[in-house]
C-alpha cells in the first residue's frame, strides 16, 4: 500500500493538486488518527524482532493461559507464549499476507481493467465477462476451494483472497480508465505515436490512482478479515508462526475462561482494519470532489 | 426489459457450464481421494477399486464431466458420496435455511444501514456522523466468527435470552442474523451516506429547498429515492457474499445451512455435493443481481432503454 | 421460510412444563408433597435426553456407514449377533449361542421372537442375507470380508470363512455388523441410510440432518429397555458453542467439551465431566524408508514427554502411553514395561552417536480430528527442538492428511487407531503387517507373528503374550511408532443428569442414566 501512496505524482498530475488533496485529507481528523495508527503498526511490524520482549515461539506450558502480568503484559496463550510478542511478530505475517493478497488482485485487476477499457470491443467484453464469472462464484467458497487445491498455508490463503478481489479492481479501474481515455492528453499522446503500454503507464495510471488507492485501503482491511476467517477454518497460517487471525481463531476456545488469549489479537485486527477503513474514507472524501 | 432479462438468463447457461467445469478440475486437483476417505481405515484394496468404479471415478475427467452435465440438465445432480442422499434433496433442505438466514441478515443490514447512512449524511461531520461511522467500521472490522462467539457468550450464557445454537424458531434466528448482517450493514451504511451526500448537493435538491419545501420532505422524498439507486446494486452483490459468508456463522451457531453443507462436503471430498452447491450458489447470485438490475432500470429512468 | 415454526424454544417448553406441574400440585393432584424431591427413578421412566455432539451422523445403514459418528446412532438402532461385555468377553446378542466347528467354520443359534421395527421377524434367513450383504458392503467388507459363505438351516446360521480368523466374534459385535430387516433391504438399499429398520432399543422418529435427530424408545424391545424414552441428538460443530449450550441448559450432555474448560466444569455445581477409557492409542509414526536410522527414531522417542503433553495440552483428558501401544484395558500387562522413557540428555547423546545433525523431518498432522491435535503437534515440535530435530509441521484437514499417510508422503505422521471391535490384533494386522494398505510406516518386521494371531483364540494368554512381543518390537526395538497417549471418551453432563457412561468402543451406555427434569 505504501508503495502506491508514495509514488510521486506523474506528469499529468499537478503538484498543487496533490498538496491541496493532502490538506483536505488532514482536515478529516478520524482519517489522520487512522493514518497515525497504521504508521505505528507498520513500525511495530518492521521492528518486531528487536522490540518484542520475549521469543514469540518459546513455550512455557506451566504458565499456559496466564492472564496479563508484569512479565507478560497481555498475558500468555495456550502454550504459555507471550501474547504481546506474538502480536508484534504476528503483525508482519498479517500485514504481509494482506498486502500480498491486495498486490495480487491490484496488479492483475488493474491490468485487466485498463486493457478492457483501452482496447474495448471483444477484449473488453471477454475480460469483463470472465470477471463476472469470478464474481458470481460465492466468494468465500472460492477461497476455500483454492486453499483446498493448493493446501493450507498463509501464502495460499492470501492468494485465495487475492483472487476473489480481482474483479473489484478490474471493474473500478475499467470505469476510471474509460473516463480518462477520452481526455485530450491521452488522445494527444496517442496521436504523437506513443504505444499502448507507454500511454497506460505515463498517462492513464497516474490519473486513475485515486480510485485505486481508495479500493486498496478497503481491500487491505477486507483481506485481513478474510485471511483470519480462513484461519478459523484451519486454512490459514500454520503454527507455530504467529498470525493475528490464527491467534484469534485458536484463542476462541478459551474465550470463556481465558478471554485475553483471543481479545488482544482481536483488538489488533480491529485497530488495523478500522484504521485502514478510516484512511480509506479519508482518501475517498479527498479524491471525490462531490463529497467535499 | 423482458428481452433483457431473457438475455441475462441465457447468459447463465455458458456461465454454469464454465463454472461447473472449473469445479470439476479444481476437485480433481485437490489432494485427498474421496474413495479412501469414504472407506476409512478398514478398507481393503479391492473395496477401494470397486467403489471407485461404482462412483465412476475411474473414467476420464471429460467423460465424468459430460455425464454430469447430461444428468444435471435433467435435474439430477447425483447422490452424495457421504450420506447416500440425493444432492438435489440435500440442497433443498439446506438452501431454505440459508435463504431465511441470509434474508433476515440482509433485512437488518438494509434497515439499520440505510438509517444510519441517512443520519450520518444529514448531520455530516457532526458527532453523530463520526460515532456512527466509527461504529459501523468497528462492526466490519470484527471477524464474524469471533463476533458470533461473543454474542453466544453474552446472550445465551451470561444473559440467557436466545438459544446458543440450532434452528427451528424465530428466537434461533436472532443472533446468527445479527452476526451475519454486520458486514453488509457497514457497506450499505457507508454507501448510503456518500450517495446521500452526493444527491443532497445536486441541483434539484437545491431547487426543492429554494421552493421552501420542509427539509424533512426534501430528504425523505426527493433525496432518499435517488440516493438508494446505487445502494440497490450493492445489496445484490452483498447478497452473494452473504451466501458464502454464512459458512462461518452456520458453523459457529450449528445451523444446517448450505455453507456448512459445502464445507463438510469439501472436507469429505463429497464431489457431487460440492458441485451442486456451487452451481446453486451461482444461480442464486446471478438471479438476485438480475432482479436488482431490472429494479434499477425501473427506478432510474436514465437507465431505461439501455 | 421453511423450518421456521412459530414454536417456542426449549427453554419455553421447560418453563411451560414447570408451570403445568405447579398447577397440578396446586390442585392437589400431585402424589407426593414436594415435587422437587420426587424419586428420580420414577421420573426416569419417561425422561427425554438431549445430547450435543461434534458431528452429525451421515449414514444409518450399518455396513455402509460413513463416519465414526454414525456408530453411536447405529448402536441404538440395531443389534448385532454378539455384544461385548465391559471386559471384552463376547456375550449373546441376536445370537443366543455359538460354537466354532473348525478354523474356518462357525455356527450361530439365532434368537427367537425378535421383531424388526417394520414388524417382520428375525430369522436365520434374515441373518444370512445380512452377513452376505455386509461381507461385500462398502464398510462391512473391512470387518466381515473374510466371510466366504453363509448357510441358514432352521434357527441356525453356519458361517464359512475364506481363511482362519479368530477375531470373528469381535468383528460381529461392531455396529457395522448390525442386523437390518431383510424386507427393508429388499425394498431399497439406498433408503436405508436415512430410514433405518432394525431391532435395537430405539427407533428413528425424525432426522433433519445437521440439525436434529430424534430417537424414540422401542417399546417392543426384546432386551432390557433403556430408561430414556426420547433421545434428541443435536450436532454442534463448534466446541465453544457446544459448551455454551450445556451451560445454558439447551442440552443435557455434550461430547468433547473444550479440555481447557475442565477446571471450570469441575468447579461448577451443575456440570460434571465424564472421562472414560476408550480403545484408541494415538501415536507418532515414522515412515521407515525416510527415517532409516533407528538411533534417530529412538532419540525422538526419548525426546517426547508424554506426561507433559497429557497433563498440559490435553488437561489430563487421556492416558500417557507408558505401557505400550495397545491400550492397557485391552491386554493383560506385560512383564516389563513397554515404553522408551523421557530422557532428553540420553536423546542428545544418541543423536551425537548417530552423527545426526540439523535433522529436519516433516510431521503431518490432521486438524480437529484427534483431541487438540494441532496443539499437541506444536508441543511435539518444541520437544524435538531440544534435541536438535526440526519438525516441519504440516497441518492438513483430515481428507488430505489420511491420503498423505496412505501415499507415504511424510517422514513422521500423527495417527490414532480406534479399536471398535476390541481386538488389538486387528490394529496390528492392518497397520503393521507388510503389504497392508494402512501400513503407513512400511514396516515388515513382524509378519509371521502377526499372521499367527489370526489362528490363536481371542483372550488367551498365548495370544496376549504374542501381542506383547509384537508391540515391544514395534515400540522399543524397531521404534516404528512412539505411542503418546491413549484417548478417553470425553463428555460433560449438565444439571440433574447422572449416570451417563460410555463404552471403550466409543459407544454410549444409557442404561444407568437418570435425568431430573426441572
Amino acid at each position: 500500500m505504501s508503495a502506491v501512496v508514495a509514488a510521486p505524482p506523474k506528469a499529468a498530475v499537478e503538484r498543487s493538486a496533490f498538496q491541496e488533496g493532502w490538506a483536505t485529507f488532514a482536515r478529516n481528523r478520524a482519517a489522520v488518527v487512522g493514518l497515525i495508527i497504521l504508521v505505528l503498526i507498520t513500525a511495530v511490524a518492521l521492528l518486531a524482532p528487536w522490540i518484542a520482549p520475549h521469543d514469540p515461539t518459546a513455550q512455557n506450558l506451566a504458565l499456559r493461559r496466564e492472564g496479563p502480568s508484569a512479565d507478560a503484559w497481555l498475558g500468555r496463550d495456550a502454550f504459555g507464549r507471550d501474547i504481546l510478542s506474538r502480536i508484534m511478530l504476528g503483525a508482519r505475517a498479517t500485514l504481509l499476507a494482506a498486502a500480498g493478497a491486495v498486490l495480487l488482485s491490484g496488479v492483475v485487476g488493474t491490468v485487466i481493467g485498463i486493457v478492457a477499457a483501452y482496447r474495448g470491443g471483444i477484449a473488453d467484453s471477454l475480460l469483463m465477462r470472465s470477471m463476472d464469472l469470478v464474481l458470481s462464484f460465492p466468494y468465500f467458497l472460492l477461497a476455500i476451494l483454492v486453499v483446498a487445491v493448493a493446501g493450507p498455508s498463509l501464502r495460499n490463503a492470501a492468494i485465495a483472497v487475492g483472487i476473489t478481489y480481482i474483479p473489484q479492481y478490474a471493474r473500478v479501474v475499467r470505469g476510471a480508465t474509460l473516463e480518462v481515455v477520452g481526455k485530450e492528453y491521452v488522445e494527444a499522446a496517442h496521436a504523437s505515436g506513443l504505444r499502448g503500454l507507454r500511454i497506460a503507464i505515463r498517462h492513464i495510471l497516474p490519473n486513475i490512482s485515486a480510485p485505486i488507492i481508495v479500493i486498496t485501503t478497503v481491500g487491505l482491511a477486507l483481506a485481513i478479515v478474510s485471511v483470519s476467517s480462513l484461519s478459523f477454518l484451519g486454512l490459514g497460517a500454520q503454527p507455530p508462526s504467529p498470525e493475528w487471525g490464527a491467534m484469534l481463531a485458536d484463542g476462541r476456545q478459551y474465550v470463556a475462561s481465558a478471554p485475553h488469549v483471543s481479545i488482544f489479537p482481536g483488538l489488533a485486527i480491529l485497530a488495523t482494519v478500522l484504521s485502514l477503513n478510516l484512511v480509506g474514507d479519508g482518501f475517498r472524501d479527498t479524491f471525490d470532489p462531490t463529497l467535499r | 426489459m423482458l428481452s433483457y432479462a431473457g438475455r441475462r438468463i441465457l447468459q447463465l447457461i455458458p456461465l454454469l457450464l464454465i463454472i461447473s467445469f472449473v469445479v470439476f478440475v479444481a476437485l480433481e486437483m485437490t489432494p485427498g481421494d474421496p474413495v479412501t476417505l469414504l472407506l476409512g481405515q478398514n478398507a481393503s484394496p479391492e473395496a477401494v477399486a470397486d467403489l471407485r468404479a461404482k462412483l465412476g471415478l475411474d473414467r476420464p475427467l471429460v467423460v465424468q464431466y459430460l455425464s454430469f452435465v447430461a444428468n444435471a440438465v435433467q435435474g439430477d445432480l447425483g447422490i452424495s458420496y457421504r450420506s447416500g442422499r440425493e444432492v438435489v434433496a440435500e440442497l433443498a433442505r439446506t438452501a431454505g435455511v440459508s435463504a431465511t438466514l441470509a434474508t433476515t441478515g440482509m433485512l437488518i443490514a438494509v434497515l439499520v444501514g440505510v438509517g444510519v447512512g441517512i443520519l450520518a449524511a444529514v448531520k455530516q461531520y457532526s458527532i453523530i456522523d463520526t460515532v456512527t461511522r466509527v461504529g459501523v467500521l468497528t462492526l466490519v472490522s470484527l471477524p464474524v466468527f469471533w463476533l458470533a462467539i461473543l454474542l453466544i457468550i453474552g446472550f445465551s450464557v451470561k444473559w440467557p435470552i436466545f438459544p446458543a445454537f440450532g434452528w427451528g424458531t424465530y428466537l434461533h434466528l436472532v443472533l446468527p442474523a445479527i452476526a451475519l448482517s454486520t458486514y453488509p450493514l457497514a457497506v450499505i451504511a457507508r454507501l448510503t451516506r456518500s450517495s446521500m451526500l452526493e444527491v443532497l448537493g445536486g441541483d434539484y435538491i437545491r431547487t426543492a429547498r429554494a421552493a421552501g419545501l420542509p427539509e424533512r420532505t426534501v430528504v425523505m422524498k426527493y433525496a432518499l429515492k435517488n440516493a438508494l439507486v446505487p445502494v440497490m446494486t450493492v445489496i445484490g452483490l452483498q447478497f452473494g457474499a452473504l451466501i458464502g459468508g454464512a459458512v462461518l456463522t452456520e458453523t459457529v451457531f450449528g445451523i444446517p445451512g448450505m455453507g456448512r453443507l459445502m464445507v463438510t462436503a469439501i472436507e469429505g471430498r463429497d464431489y457431487p455435493v460440492v458441485r451442486g452447491a456451487v452451481l446453486l450458489g451461482t444461480v442464486v447470485f446471478v438471479v438476485i443481481n438480475l432482479l436488482v438490475d431490472v429494479l434499477y432500470k425501473w427506478v432510474d429512468p436514465r437507465q431505461r432503454g439501455v | 421460510m421453511n423450518h421456521i415454526k412459530g414454536a417456542w424454544p426449549r427453554r419455553g417448553a421447560v418453563a411451560l412444563a414447570l408451570l403445568t406441574s405447579l398447577t397440578l400440585t396446586g390442585c392437589g393432584l400431585s402424589a407426593g408433597g414436594d415435587s422437587e424431591a420426587a424419586a428420580p427413578v420414577a421420573e426416569s421412566k419417561d425422561v427425554s435426553l438431549r445430547i450435543g455432539t461434534s458431528a452429525d451422523a451421515q449414514s444409518l445403514d450399518p455396513p455402509n456407514f460413513s463416519l465414526t459418528a454414525d456408530f453411536t446412532r447405529l448402536d441404538l438402532l440395531y443389534d448385532q449377533l454378539i455384544t461385548l461385555a465391559p471386559d471384552g468377553t463376547p456375550e449373546p446378542g441376536l445370537a443366543t449361542s455359538w460354537k466354532q466347528d473348525s478354523d474356518t467354520e462357525w455356527t450361530f443359534e439365532i434368537r427367537q421372537g425378535v421383531k424388526f421395527s417394520d414388524g417382520t421377524d428375525l430369522t436365520a434367513e434374515v441373518v444370512k442375507t445380512n452377513l452376505e450383504r455386509a461381507s461385500k458392503a462398502k464398510q462391512g467388507s473391512g470387518y466381515l470380508g473374510v466371510i466366504e459363505s453363509v448357510e441358514a438351516t432352521g434357527n441356525q446360521v453356519k458361517v464359512r470363512l475364506s481363511k482362519p480368523f479368530s477375531g470373528l466374534l469381535n468383528n460381529l459385535s461392531v455396529p457395522v455388523a448390525g442386523i437390518v430387516s431383510a424386507k427393508a433391504i429388499a425394498e431399497g438399499e439406498k433408503d436405508l441410510s436415512s430410514r433405518p429398520v432394525g431391532t435395537g432399543p430405539y427407533v428413528l422418529k425424525t432426522w433433519n440432518p445437521d440439525e436434529l435427530m430424534v430417537l424414540e424408545r422401542n417399546e417392543n424391545y426384546w432386551g432390557e429397555k433403556p430408561p430414556v424414552k426420547t433421545l434428541e441428538i443435536v450436532p454442534i460443530p463448534e466446541a465453544s458453542t457446544r459448551y455454551a449450550a450445556l451451560q445454558s441448559g439447551d442440552v443435557h450432555v455434550i461430547e468433547n467439551p473444550p479440555p481447557s474448560e475442565l477446571a471450570s466444569i469441575r468447579a461448577s455445581e451443575d456440570l460434571t465431566e465424564v472421562i472414560e477409557v476408550k480403545a484408541q492409542p494415538v501415536f507418532l509414526g515414522f515412515e521407515l524408508k525416510q527415517v532409516p536410522d533407528v538411533k534417530v527414531r529412538r532419540a525422538i522417542a526419548m525426546a517426547i514427554d508424554k506426561e507433559a503433553i497429557v497433563s498440559t495440552v490435553l488437561e489430563g483428558v487421556g492416558e500417557p502411553a507408558t505401557k505400550g501401544l495397545i491400550p492397557p484395558a485391552l491386554i493383560s500387562p506385560s512383564d516389563e514395561p513397554i515404553t522408551i522413557p523421557h530422557d532428553v540428555e540420553g536423546a542428545k547423546r544418541l543423536m551425537a552417536e548417530a552423527g545426526a545433525k540439523n535433522v529436519t523431518l516433516d510431521l503431518v498432522v490432521p486438524t480437529d480430528y484427534y483431541l487438540k491435535d494441532k496443539e499437541v503437534a506444536e508441543v511435539l515440535k518444541e520437544q524435538l527442538k531440544e534435541i536438535g530435530v526440526t519438525a516441519n509441521l504440516k497441518m492438513q484437514e483430515s481428507g488430505t492428511w489420511f491420503t498423505s499417510l496412505l501415499e507415504h508422503k511424510t517422514q513422521m505422521y500423527w495417527l490414532g487407531w480406534g479399536m471398535t471391535a476390541g481386538d488389538p490384533a486387528d490394529m496390528l494386522t492392518r497397520v503393521f503387517r507388510s503389504g497392508a494398505v494402512n501400513n503407513m510406516s512400511g514396516y515388515a518386521g513382524s509378519d509371521e507373528d502377526i499372521d499367527r494371531l489370526a489362528l490363536l483364540p481371542v483372550k488367551t494368554k498365548e495370544r496376549e503374550d504374542l501381542m506383547n512381543k509384537i508391540q515391544r518390537r514395534l515400540v522399543m526395538d524397531d521404534v516404528v511408532v512412539v505411542p503418546v497417549y491413549h484417548s478417553t471418551n470425553f463428555y460433560a453432563t449438565g444439571a440433574g443428569v447422572e449416570g451417563f457412561h460410555t463404552r471403550r468402543s466409543t459407544l454410549w451406555d444409557l442404561s444407568k442414566i437418570t435425568v431430573r427434569q426441572k
